[in-house]
Formats: C-alpha cells, sequence, structure tokens
C-alpha cells in the first residue's frame, strides 16, 4: 500500500512540475518594466513642451528650401500664376520656391520620379486618382471631389504651391505632414509634375528634361495597366 | 511468513514504472502541442477592438496601402499605429455621423489617442525588427496572412520561435520583389506578370534565391544565431 501511495505521490508530483514547467510564471520576462512603442496599444501622449524625436525635422520646410529666396514669382519655371483665383491662392503660400532646377530642392532623376511615384500611389492616390483627375477610390466613396492637377491653374501653380497644400492642407484635404517627409513631399510633387505633362502638353513645347520625364511617364503608364488593378482608376 | 504481495505484482511494479515515464512524456509532448495551439498562441482570434475598424473595407475595399496608416513599417522597428488625425483625414467627411466612429470622433476631440487592443505581442526578450525585413523582401502578408480579408483582426501565426526560424533558414522560400511587399495576394496569379521584376511570371523556386543574392540577405548562420534576435 504504502508503495502505491508513494507511486500516485510521485506521478502527481512529476504531473505538477511539468504543468509549471510547461505553463506557469511567464510573464515577468515577458513584459519588461521599460517603455516600448506602442505597449499598452496606443500612441503614447507626450507630456507638454516635449518634441518626439525625428518629428522636428518634419515641420518646418527648411532643410530643403536655399535661404534668401525671394518667394513665389521670383525663379519658377511657371511664375505667371495668371488667372485670378489661383494667382492670390498660389502667390499667397508661406513656402518659398527653392532655387534649384525647375523649382525643385535637387535635380529630378529617374529614381526620384519612381520614389515619388511609389508615394504617390501610397498617400495620394485614395483620393486624387491614379491620373490624378481627382477620382479616387475615396471619392467614388462620397469624399468631396478632390481638385484634379490638370486645371490649368494648377498646372501652372508653382512647385512651392503643392509643398504648402502638403504641409499645411487645402479646404477639405487635411495636411499631410505627419505622413510624408520633407524630402518625399519634393518627390511626389516631382511626380505630379510628370503626371500633368503627360497629360497635356504638346511635346514640341517641351524643355530637353521635361520630354525625358514624359518619356518615363508614358513608359509607366504602359507597366501600370498590366500590373496593377487595384487603383482608384480602374473600377 | 506468508507473502505479503503475490509474485504478480513484481510485474506490475515494472509495468507501472514504464507506464509512469510513458505518461509523463505523453503529458510533455500534450503540453509542448497544447503551446502551439491557438488556444495558447490566440492565433486566428479576432479581438475586439474599441472602433470596429475593418481592413476588410479599408484595404480590401477600398484599396487603401498599408504604409498609408502604418507609416513607419519601412523605416523604423515598429510599424506604427495610425493616428487619430490620420482617420480623419476622411471620416472627417466620410460616416461623419456614424455612430461606430464616435470614439474616433471623440478621440479627435479630445486629443487622448485610441487604445487599440494589441494582436501581435512578441515577449519583451525577442527582438523584432519591420523596417529589415520589408526592405529585404518579405512581405506583410507572409506574416500577416490576408489581412485584406479581415473585418477584425487576427494573427494567422503563432509568433513562436520555431515559426521565425523556419523562414530565417529558409528565406528563399518567403522572399519576393521589394516592389510588391504589401501585395496581399502572393504569389500572384498567373495573370499578373510584371516585366521588370519577373518577366516569366513568378517561381519561387527561380526567383526566390536570386532575390536572396541580389538583396544581399545574410548568411543562415547569421539569422539562425541566438543574438539576432536575443539582444
Ligand atoms: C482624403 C482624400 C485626399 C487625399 C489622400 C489627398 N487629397 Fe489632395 N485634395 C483632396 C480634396 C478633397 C481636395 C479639394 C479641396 C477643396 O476643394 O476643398 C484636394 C486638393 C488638393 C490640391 C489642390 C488645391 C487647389 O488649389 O485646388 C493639391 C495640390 C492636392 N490636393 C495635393 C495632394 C497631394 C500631393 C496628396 C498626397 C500627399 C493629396 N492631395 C492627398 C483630397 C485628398
Ligand atoms: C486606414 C488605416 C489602415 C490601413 C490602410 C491598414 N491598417 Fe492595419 N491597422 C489599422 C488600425 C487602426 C489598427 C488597430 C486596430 C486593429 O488591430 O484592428 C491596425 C492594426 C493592424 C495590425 C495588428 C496590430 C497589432 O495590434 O498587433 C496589423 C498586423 C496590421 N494592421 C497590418 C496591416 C496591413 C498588412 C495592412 C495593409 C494590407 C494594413 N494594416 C492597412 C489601420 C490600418
Ligand atoms: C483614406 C480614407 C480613409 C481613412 C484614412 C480611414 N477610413 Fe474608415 N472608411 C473609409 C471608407 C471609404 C469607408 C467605407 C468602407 C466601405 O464600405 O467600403 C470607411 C468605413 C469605416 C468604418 C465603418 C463606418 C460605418 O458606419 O459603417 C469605420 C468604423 C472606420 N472606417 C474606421 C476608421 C478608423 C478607425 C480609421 C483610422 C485608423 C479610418 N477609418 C481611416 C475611408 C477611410
Ligand atoms: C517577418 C514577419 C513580419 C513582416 C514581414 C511584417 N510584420 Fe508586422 N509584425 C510582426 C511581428 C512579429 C509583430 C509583433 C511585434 C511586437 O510585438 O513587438 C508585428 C506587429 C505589427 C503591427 C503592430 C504594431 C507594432 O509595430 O508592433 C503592425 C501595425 C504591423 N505589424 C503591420 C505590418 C505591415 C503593414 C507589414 C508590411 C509592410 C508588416 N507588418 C510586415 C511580423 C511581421
Ligand atoms: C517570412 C520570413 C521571415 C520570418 C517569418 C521572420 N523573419 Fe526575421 N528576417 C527575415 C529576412 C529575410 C531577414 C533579412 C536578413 C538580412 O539582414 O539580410 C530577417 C532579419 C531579421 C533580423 C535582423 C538580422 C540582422 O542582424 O540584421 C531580426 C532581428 C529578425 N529577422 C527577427 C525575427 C523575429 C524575432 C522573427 C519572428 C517573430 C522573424 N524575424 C521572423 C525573414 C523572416
Ligand atoms: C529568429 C529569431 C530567434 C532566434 C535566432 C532565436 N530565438 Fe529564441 N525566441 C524567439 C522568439 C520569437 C521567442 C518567443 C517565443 C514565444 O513567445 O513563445 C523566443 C523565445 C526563446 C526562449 C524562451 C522560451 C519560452 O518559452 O519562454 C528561449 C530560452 C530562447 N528563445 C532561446 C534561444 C536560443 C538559445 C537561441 C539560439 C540557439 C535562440 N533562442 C534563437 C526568437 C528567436
Amino acid at each position: 500500500m504504502l508503495r502505491n501511495r508513494l507511486r500516485t505521490f510521485g506521478i502527481a508530483a512529476c504531473l505538477m512540475a511539468i504543468a509549471f514547467v510547461g505553463t506557469a510564471c511567464r510573464q515577468d520576462m515577458h513584459d519588461n518594466p521599460k517603455y516600448k512603442p506602442y505597449r499598452d496599444g496606443s500612441i503614447r501622449e507626450l507630456p507638454e513642451g516635449v518634441v518626439a524625436r525625428g518629428s522636428l525635422a518634419l515641420n518646418p520646410p527648411a532643410p530643403f528650401i536655399q535661404k534668401g529666396q525671394a518667394p513665389a514669382t521670383a525663379a519658377s519655371p511657371a511664375p505667371a500664376a495668371a488667372d485670378a483665383g489661383a494667382g492670390a491662392t498660389a502667390a499667397s503660400t508661406s513656402v518659398p520656391i527653392p532655387a534649384g532646377e525647375d523649382g525643385f530642392p535637387f535635380k529630378i532623376t529617374k529614381e526620384i520620379v519612381e520614389r515619388g511615384q511609389n508615394r504617390y500611389n501610397i498617400t495620394c492616390l485614395p483620393c486624387h486618382g491614379q491620373l490624378g483627375d481627382g477620382n479616387g477610390m475615396i471619392v467614388m466613396r462620397g469624399f468631396r471631389k478632390a481638385s484634379s492637377y490638370h486645371q490649368d491653374r494648377l498646372v501652372k501653380a508653382p512647385t512651392s504651391y503643392f509643398y504648402d497644400v502638403i504641409t499645411n492642407g487645402f479646404g477639405a484635404m487635411s495636411n499631410y505632414a505627419d505622413q510624408l517627409s520633407p524630402e518625399d513631399r519634393w518627390k511626389v510633387i516631382a511626380y505630379i509634375r510628370v503626371l500633368q505633362t503627360s497629360q497635356h502638353a504638346n511635346a514640341t513645347d517641351l524643355t530637353e528634361v521635361d520630354r525625358k520625364k514624359l518619356d518615363e511617364a508614358e513608359h509607366k503608364e504602359k507597366t501600370k495597366e498590366g500590373s496593377h488593378s487595384s487603383g482608384g482608376h480602374s473600377n | 511468513m506468508p507473502q505479503l504481495f503475490h509474485r504478480s505484482t513484481n510485474t506490475l511494479a515494472r509495468l507501472s514504472i514504464v507506464l509512469g515515464i510513458l505518461l509523463a512524456g505523453g503529458v510533455l509532448l500534450i503540453l509542448l502541442q497544447a503551446n502551439r495551439t491557438p488556444y495558447v498562441t490566440q492565433a486566428f482570434v479576432p479581438r475586439e477592438q474599441p472602433v470596429q475598424f475593418s481592413h476588410k473595407h479599408h484595404v480590401g475595399d477600398d484599396g487603401i496601402d498599408c504604409r498609408y496608416c502604418h507609416t513607419s513599417v519601412e523605416s523604423t522597428a515598429t510599424a506604427g499605429m495610425p493616428a487619430t488625425k490620420t482617420c480623419m483625414n476622411c471620416h472627417s467627411q466620410l460616416f461623419s455621423n456614424s455612430q461606430y466612429l464616435e470614439i474616433v470622433r471623440e478621440s479627435w476631440r479630445s486629443g487622448q489617442p485610441i487604445k487599440w487592443t494589441k494582436v501581435h505581442d512578441l515577449p519583451d526578450f525577442v527582438y523584432f525588427n519591420h523596417s529589415i525585413h520589408v526592405n529585404k523582401g518579405v512581405g506583410c502578408s507572409s506574416c500577416h496572412g490576408r489581412v485584406d480579408l479581415m473585418p477584425l483582426m487576427w494573427n494567422v501565426n503563432t509568433l513562436q520561435m520555431e515559426w521565425c526560424l523556419e523562414c530565417h533558414r529558409n528565406p528563399e522560400k518567403f522572399i519576393r520583389p521589394k516592389s510588391k511587399i504589401t501585395e496581399m495576394e502572393w504569389p500572384p496569379s498567373d495573370k499578373d506578370k510584371d516585366s521588370k521584376d519577373y518577366p516569366n511570371g513568378w517561381n519561387q523556386a527561380v526567383d526566390g534565391p536570386r532575390l536572396v543574392k541580389e538583396y544581399n540577405v545574410q548568411p543562415v548562420t547569421v539569422l539562425t544565431s541566438c543574438s539576432t534576435c536575443h539582444r
């Protein structure tokens, strides 16, 4: 009898030990007392006056704009912004036009346009659509119609106007300063310029640079047709 | 003195030792196996959220890219949760009276972030980084499954060490072109060909190893070394 009891006891102890090893007492190492992002499922609120690392760079447009550049009308390739309403909005932007080629702070290359397209498709396409005509999926679902980039006013607006709209919003469109870094904003604008050129224009009017962009844009349209079907424009 | 026990008790005693060992082994096995079941890992269990946010609607029906909301997934360790403002980009107008969105509007008014229920949660002694995976061609759906079909979020994998290692030992079975990381349907169906990345249609057995080389994926010895994930 004693042996039997010993055995039962032994097995029970074994089972408990196994159960213990298998399941119990794990959480201490799983949840260390340290800060991790999204620990409790949300963005941590910052105490007043504290700036999150990296976010300072998001707000001032400074790093990509040459200081001392006169705003709006100066170095733009399309400074006119002739028609009345547009003239007012375009000129009133607080963002100076960068001095670089075509009103961009950097030289436009294929890589930059590609990155711009990539970011455009993520951030702007839901509303502005694949072609930039303002008929994206979200507009189809009842959002206010987004502006078409192909209206004269916006074709003529300087690059800094677009930068201003992305950074500060415009009418029903809220700002995208948190979702796009300043560098990416300029790249998106470069792509918008490509979209604009690809929709209008008379190839003979174009400068060498623009013609290059046009070729690229056409090439993209072609490759796009085959691959993506999820874009706003296709349905 | 008469024998206390019958002779057969000897056999019984030996038998019970064997049975005891088998039983212990069996229990251990069951426990280990149980540890992998959805009951423990919570895989495939949709979590209730404060707002009935549906990836199926936003990604599947509306075609919004993951990175519209999870903005930091390519640049930092964490994918990033959307701020309330991101929701308000659209919901300032769309469904602006819907009761389902009351919590979002309340959060917008008060400035208090929405507290989502966490779905994926690795233990703190594990180091994980989204950007390294995404930038080496490991797509969201390889780890998170068909998010575009989920009305509420759940996880499709155990997130246990063996799962990480399964891929770290054979990255060529999972890798894809970097331009396709947020594509939900993967591998692509035959008709979806991309002239640049895979001219002859996608073939994991051929294109996988090619991309592993092209993207300079680190050797398996590094990927399976303990200090890669426990640092
Ligand atoms: C949620 C939908 C939405 C998204 C996403 C969106 N926009 Fe807009 N956008 C609008 C709407 C709506 C208007 C028109 C606003 C109005 O008329 O009140 C507009 C107008 C504009 C205008 C023209 C302003 C004018 O003078 O007419 C520009 C430029 C613009 N958006 C650029 C962008 C860029 C660049 C992005 C991506 C970074 C973007 N938008 C993303 C909805 C959106
Ligand atoms: C419109 C914004 C939006 C888009 C687009 C979006 N998500 Fe989310 N995602 C959220 C919100 C809000 C949550 C938190 C609520 C939840 O878990 O359902 C979330 C949660 C998640 C989680 C779970 C996080 C956790 O707690 O572990 C994963 C994984 C995820 N999203 C992946 C994706 C993927 C992959 C895509 C692209 C296919 C995507 N999301 C697109 C807004 C979005
Ligand atoms: C780019 C635009 C966009 C963004 C950003 C967005 N939504 Fe939506 N949301 C929609 C659209 C469009 C629908 C309608 C979905 C459908 O029926 O296909 C919707 C529907 C919803 C609904 C269902 C509303 C109802 O009454 O049925 C909820 C809840 C919701 N969204 C929550 C959110 C939350 C939370 C966020 C922020 C993480 C968010 N949405 C961000 C466009 C957006
Ligand atoms: C290699 C596997 C893997 C890939 C690829 C991956 N994720 Fe994750 N994801 C995870 C793991 C593991 C966690 C849990 C992280 C934790 O708990 O610390 C997670 C967590 C998340 C979260 C919750 C917030 C956070 O960062 O903890 C979101 C949102 C998310 N992933 C979205 C995405 C999106 C969008 C993509 C594609 C661009 C993606 N993930 C690609 C494995 C992956
Ligand atoms: C579907 C495949 C896949 C899965 C699943 C996966 N990984 Fe990875 N992981 C990779 C690839 C590919 C790399 C890139 C290796 C490189 O740096 O070249 C990587 C790299 C890493 C790195 C960085 C290595 C370094 O030193 O640069 C860490 C850390 C890591 N993974 C952790 C994890 C953890 C933790 C999990 C499980 C929660 C996980 N991974 C799941 C494919 C995967
Ligand atoms: C690819 C990433 C990765 C590598 C490499 C890795 N681990 Fe892990 N390890 C994990 C993850 C993820 C977990 C969390 C498992 C869980 O949540 O159950 C873990 C958990 C553990 C645990 C705790 C188990 C538990 O149940 O709490 C130990 C011990 C451990 N690992 C040891 C090691 C050792 C030793 C090595 C080297 C031989 C190693 N790990 C290599 C990802 C990794």
